[in-house]
């Protein structure tokens, strides 16, 4: 297991570690700037995406067939691209959260800009979850090009159906937002992104067993 | 051959699209080297993939140093080379090294590893890309034999490699062989590697086995024969395997070589190469 944890990080530290360090100052010059923390946001999810491009290198080195060899279980080479992503998407979390605070620190914005960034950072760590949850066992499925755009379909389709929902429904009549309405803004902020954390540990712990289920099906 | 066996495919039938692998019955002795030969699409990467447990075959049994090719603890004991699948390029033999020691644990050998990178020549802190396919088959054979595998399970090992590092290569086979408990299945085109350190050879045609004989025997049983149509049809019926005529007269590859040359003793019938038994028996299919 720490075997193949190594191998997926030297993956990707030998790959990508100038794009990573490029990506981290570009974001935060942006971030700083011209005001745009949720470039910082973004760092997430390139953390998340890291993972999904060793999916990538795995095929083109043909590397399932020769691990299948390896005296390893399906389980165990499906689970560390779960847990080095979450690792890498934890990773960059932190650092998002860390560059955001020093920006504000400079300019001067701690106070007010503190809570909105750490709210900012925790939705966009929740929906990057969500976002692999779906994208890693597609790319176990049908490969990790056609994967993306799948999801990338599918997240237009539901966000197209989220917004004519929003737009047939009256404003202020469900039990959600009324009780959204009772709480202060930044509770439910607060709220949402705890939630959507929570629905996307949930589902990035069913998406590593559909994964492995599929794997295990797989013939190389 | 001895009789304790490293694998036996008992039954082992995989259908594709458009191939059928099988059934296969194939037992591999344990302390020889096999050669698994064949066209290209006959089923040899097929075959060793269910052998080691890449993919399960439609039915039969496969199994591997006495168990499962489906158990972990039996694939620790078994070195594999594929042509095509390993690390990803942009890893370094160093690294590579490390990461299988997570991998193996205590049965891997840090030490033999970097006596096999030294021995090969093979510089642990470039990365694969940087190597010449050559050298990138020597790093995958120091993979395969860091952790003492019982038995080394190879898919085309010195394909595409010039003469001497292929006479390095099989230079190591002969060495892994010394010790009476390893035991090597290969597959390869270039039959004369194989008639240079195989035991036996398995004759994989169009997804069915023809044979799997001791290899000196099989050089004996087969021959060429070069005689007229006239004393052709004087053999028995099954002893010409395939005919091929030319201008120069037929040309026929013949199963029991001494009794040939018994019933034909004018005729010139020279021993069959493991390249002339594949062509004929092409050629036959062929027609």
């Amino acid at each position: 297991m720490l075997g193949l944890l190594y191998k997926d990080q030297m993956t990707i530290w030998s790959s990508y570690r100038k794009n990573f360090l490029l990506v981290v100052v570009l974001y935060t010059a942006m971030a700083y700037t011209l005001d745009m923390p949720f470039m910082l946001f973004a760092l997430v999810f390139m953390g998340g995406l890291y993972i999904a491009s060793t999916l990538s290198f795995d095929e083109m080195s043909h590397w399932d067939a020769y691990a299948r060899t390896l005296p390893v279980s399906a389980g165990q080479l499906v689970g560390v691209k779960y847990l080095l992503a979450l690792g890498w998407m934890g990773g960059s979390f932190v650092l998002a959260e860390f560059l955001l605070t020093a920006c504000d620190l400079f300019k001067g914005q701690l106070q007010e800009n503190l809570l909105y960034n750490l709210a900012g950072c925790l939705v966009a760590l929740g929906l990057v979850l969500i976002y692999y949850a779906l994208t890693l066992p597609l790319s176990y499925k049908l490969g990790a090009a056609r994967a993306r755009s799948g999801v990338i379909v599918a997240i237009g389709i539901s966000v197209g159906l989220v917004a004519f929902a929003s737009y047939t429904t009256q404003p202020g009549s469900t039990s959600v937002s009324s009780a959204a309405a009772a709480m202060n803004e930044t509770s439910s902020l607060f709220f949402f992104s705890g939630g959507l954390i929570a629905v996307g540990l949930v589902l990035f712990a069913i998406s590593w067993m559909v994964s492995t289920a599929i794997y295990k099906k797989k013939e190389y | 051959m001895p009789d304790k066996a490293a694998a036996v495919l008992n039954g082992i039938k995989k259908q594709y699209k458009d191939f059928t692998l099988g059934p296969v019955d194939l037992t591999i002795p344990a302390g020889t080297i096999v050669g698994l030969v064949g066209e290209n699409g006959a089923g040899k990467t097929t075959t060793l993939k269910i052998l080691t447990g890449v993919n399960p075959p439609d039915s039969g049994r496969a199994e591997l140093l006495g168990g499962s090719p489906r158990d972990a603890a039996v694939r620790a004991r078994v070195g594999v080379v594929f042509e095509d699948a390993y690390f990803y390029e942009g890893m370094s033999a160093a690294r590579i090294g490390r990461s299988m020691a997570g991998i193996f644990g205590s049965r891997w050998d840090a030490k033999a590893y970097a006596g096999y990178l030294n021995r090969f020549g093979l510089d642990a802190n470039k990365k694969v890309k940087e190597y010449s396919r050559g050298m990138r088959m020597k790093l995958s054979l120091a993979t395969a034999l860091a952790h003492a595998p019982e038995m080394l399970v190879l898919d085309e090992p010195t394909a595409g490699l010039d003469p001497v590092v292929r006479g390095e290569i099989l230079d190591l086979f002969l060495d892994f062989i010394q010790d009476e408990n390893h035991t090597i299945l290969m597959s390869s085109h270039i039959t004369s590697d194989l008639e240079q350190v195989a035991d036996s050879i398995a004759y994989l045609h169009h997804g069915t086995l023809l044979f799997h004989e001791d290899k000196d025997t099989l050089m004996q049983e087969y021959g060429l024969l070069r005689c007229g149509e006239a004393d052709l049809r004087r053999l028995p019926e099954g002893m010409a395997v395939h005919t091929r005529q030319s201008a120069f007269g037929c040309e026929t590859l013949v199963k029991g070589r001494t009794e040939v040359l018994r019933l034909l003793p004018g005729a010139v019938c020279d021993p069959a190469s493991i390249d002339d038994i594949m062509r004929f028996y092409s050629g036959r299919d062929g027609q």
